[in-house]
């Protein structure tokens, strides 16, 4: 395990809002799990044979779409054989993605057992009325109908506390390092407009998406891309643990631009080695947006900073 | 030609004292090749993502896809090679590695020493090191154990890992050398003994047929209880399956999946005997759901069947289905039996026997009919029996057909 550790990182009075930003998304994180569950795990729809089923209505769903609607689906989805119940069961999950089929799919006309079809209806219309009133759905971004504040809300949210404990250590660590380089109020642009460019990524991704997407992740690669232009040439403290025997755990001083290889290149890489269209529980393409735009604003932050010096 | 002295003295490889060398400490070294670890793979997976995407993809379409196994191949051949070409790159034109640079490492060319390595040392050295990971990385125990740290990879393109810091290792203690020789020289043991275990199974299993093709085994819906219906398909399909069914030789679930075939195949086909299939298969309010669904006309001839099949059903229901179904004439043969007709019984089945798929199904319904005709014959009342039957042609049939004498 090795993390980017900058130096100074005991005085807390340095960072209060780095601090601010880790206590409101525990706090966050507490309102959301504090409720009631929605039971939406039993929904029969999420069941094996619900999943078949959604399956092979979706596969009768793609039938109807024109050719250039169907050919923006995932390779995979259409080779998929309508007498194969593996393949009609990852359909059905797949399906459950797609914003446009959840919202009309169930006034559809489909062949097949009718009876099981008119059984679906009634319990797709549930699952879905279950699952747009989960508060993690509603604070988080996708592409169904929500409001603008989504896009901020989502920022703060996660999904279960190894999310949130590994999300809050990487933005205590590069929050700190950024607020004490460029001051509270670059900190909270960069935070705020990187999550807001890593939900635009994430959209761009996913244009039909229902999963919702939660999570400071996209907000603290924006962090990491801004550290990294803005300090492009120093060397920063990373802290490595490889065993506890002597010798392979310590500080070692390594150029900031390791970072990319480290963070930033893994979640280009993870996202093009993903099949489209499989949720891997990891928004890369919303890291990816973050960092992009961190990145433009620690060119510009390094620009501005090198600009006066010069001119002195 | 000149030849060698042989009466020289033995020609020993000469190591100066290791405190001459700035020989890498082992810690430094670990900690270099975790730096290259996460330098590299994000890099060569950003190389090698598309392969890998179509690999998952599929696995993700047929988990015991071919195409999968040579595309996973490939993928491992292309880490080795990218490892291979960018640590060779590194070390010839930097003499260390990233890591190592960050740990002030250094490769230089041993015991012959020179400006800097040539290519074909680098290539080997990376070359011998992918193979050293390839043997689960037992060939790197001797750097614990080598007075000069040097793995097999080092010794093989004549190279030696020296450290720019102040301090240098002085090697391990000759008892903790020979410690870890003889460990490696265990593991190597035991690594060759598990290859040739493995080697061993694999051949069985290749002549037992452990890797025959697997395509006939794709997760498809139909039912493969139902033996030798290859021509069938449709209705008549639908039919011999609930004909079995109904003769308990083959399981509900069966059942279950010759209706889903029908129901959801492309394109549909044998819908009424598909929702009577179902209407068998469930129960309470579903199975009332599925009645009216066969009932929807309630003149159908499936409905009448289900309409006998319901409680309270009656022969004349029966009569109103459809006669040249395989189930109407089975479910017939049944009443005509209950009824005590046993002749008529005898005659439907055998009707019903020329089918090969129900020949042997049948056979017990047959021997059953037989033996309640001849107990017939020795009883007052004989049931049943139109006049042109003859119960005891039937009985000589029997005893042919099972050679009783």
């Amino acid at each position: 395990m090795i993390i980017p550790c900058p130096e100074d990182f005991k005085d807390y009075s340095r960072y209060p809002l780095t601090i601010t930003l880790a206590v409101l998304n525990v706090f966050i994180f507490i309102l959301i799990f504090s409720g009631a569950g929605s039971n939406l795990t039993s929904s029969p729809v999420l069941q094996k044979d619900g999943l078949v089923l959604t399956g092979r209505l979706y596969y009768q769903y793609l039938q109807t779409l024109p050719a250039e609607d169907l050919y923006t689906k995932p390779e995979w989805v259409l080779q998929m054989g309508s007498l194969n119940t593996e393949h009609m069961g990852l359909l059905g999950a797949y399906a459950l993605r797609d914003s446009r089929f959840l919202e009309k799919g169930d006034v559809l006309n489909y062949r097949g057992d009718q009876v099981q079809v008119a059984s679906w209806r009634k319990d797709i219309s549930e699952f879905r009325k279950k699952y747009q009133e989960q508060l993690l759905y509603r604070f988080g971004l996708s592409s169904g109908t929500k409001g603008p504040l989504s896009w901020f809300t989502y920022q703060f949210s996660h999904s279960n506390w190894m999310h949130l404990l590994s999300n809050l250590s990487f933005l205590v660590l590069i929050g700190a390092a950024v607020e004490v380089m460029a001051g509270s109020q670059m900190l909270l642009i960069v935070y705020l407009l990187g999550g807001c460019a890593g939900g635009l990524g994430f959209l761009l991704s996913d244009l039909h998406g229902t999963v919702p997407m939660v999570g400071a992740s996209a907000s603290i690669s924006a962090l990491l891309a801004f550290y990294c232009m803005a300090e492009m040439r120093a060397r920063v403290r990373f802290l490595y643990f490889a065993s506890p025997m002597p010798g392979h755990y310590g500080a070692i001083f390594l150029p900031t631009l390791l970072i990319i290889p480290l963070f930033l290149v893994v979640d280009v890489a993870n996202l093009w080695a993903t099949p489209e269209g499989i949720g891997g529980g990891v928004a890369y393409a919303a890291h990816i947006g973050g960092s992009v735009l961190g990145a433009i604003f620690g060119l510009a932050y390094r620009g501005r900073s090198v600009q006066p010096a010069s001119q002195n | 030609m000149v030849f060698p002295d042989l009466s020289a003295p033995e020609v020993k490889p000469h190591y100066p004292k290791s405190s001459s060398v700035p020989v890498a400490f082992v810690a430094d070294r670990f900690i270099a090749l975790i730096l290259d670890f996460l330098i590299f793979s994000p890099i060569i997976s950003l190389l090698i993502a598309g392969l890998v995407r179509q690999t998952k993809t599929f696995f993700l379409l047929d988990i015991q896809s071919a195409e999968g196994v040579v595309a996973a191949g490939l993928v491992c051949a292309c880490i080795i090679m990218l490892v291979i070409f960018l640590q060779s790159v590194f070390l010839y034109f930097w003499q260390a590695t990233p890591g190592q640079i960050f740990m002030q490492l250094r490769v230089i060319s041993y015991p012959i020493y020179q400006p800097r390595l040539t290519y074909a040392q680098c290539l080997i050295r990376s070359m011998c090191w992918s193979f050293g990971v390839l043997l689960l990385a037992i060939p790197f125990l001797e750097i614990l154990s080598h007075p000069f740290r040097r793995a097999f990879p080092d010794r093989a393109a004549d190279t030696l890992v020296i450290t720019l810091k102040k301090q240098h290792d002085d090697g391990p203690m000759p008892i903790e050398s020979r410690f870890i020789s003889s460990w490696m020289r265990m593991s190597f043991l035991f690594l060759a003994l598990f290859g040739v275990l493995g080697f061993m199974k694999a051949y069985h299993g290749l002549y037992t047929g452990a890797y025959k093709s697997t395509t006939g085994k794709i997760a498809v819906s139909v039912c493969r209880e139902i033996k030798g219906t290859d021509g069938l398909d449709g209705n008549a399909r639908l039919d011999t399956a609930l004909s079995l069914f109904l003769l308990n030789e083959i399981s509900g679930e069966c059942l279950e999946k010759e209706a889903e075939v029908a129901l959801w195949g492309d394109p549909v086909s044998s819908q009424p005997l598909a929702y009577l299939a179902k209407y068998l298969l469930a129960d309470g309010k579903v199975q009332e759901e599925y009645f009216a669904k066969v009932c929807e006309d309630s003149s159908s001839t499936t409905c009448a069947l289900a309409r006998y099949m319901a409680e309270g059903g009656g022969s004349e229901d029966l009569e109103m289905a459809d006669s040249g179904l395989l189930v109407t004439q089975f479910l017939k043969s049944e009443d005509m039996f209950a009824a005590q007709d046993y002749v008529g019984s005898l005659k439907t089945i055998s009707k019903m026997q020329k089918n090969p798929v129900l020949k042997t199904a049948l056979e017990k319904r047959y021997v059953r009919s037989v033996w309640a005709l001849r107990d017939s014959e020795f009883t007052p009342n004989k049931g049943r029996m139109p006049a042109s039957a003859d119960p005891d042609t039937w009985i000589d049939d029997f005893k042919e057909r099972y050679e009783v004498p």
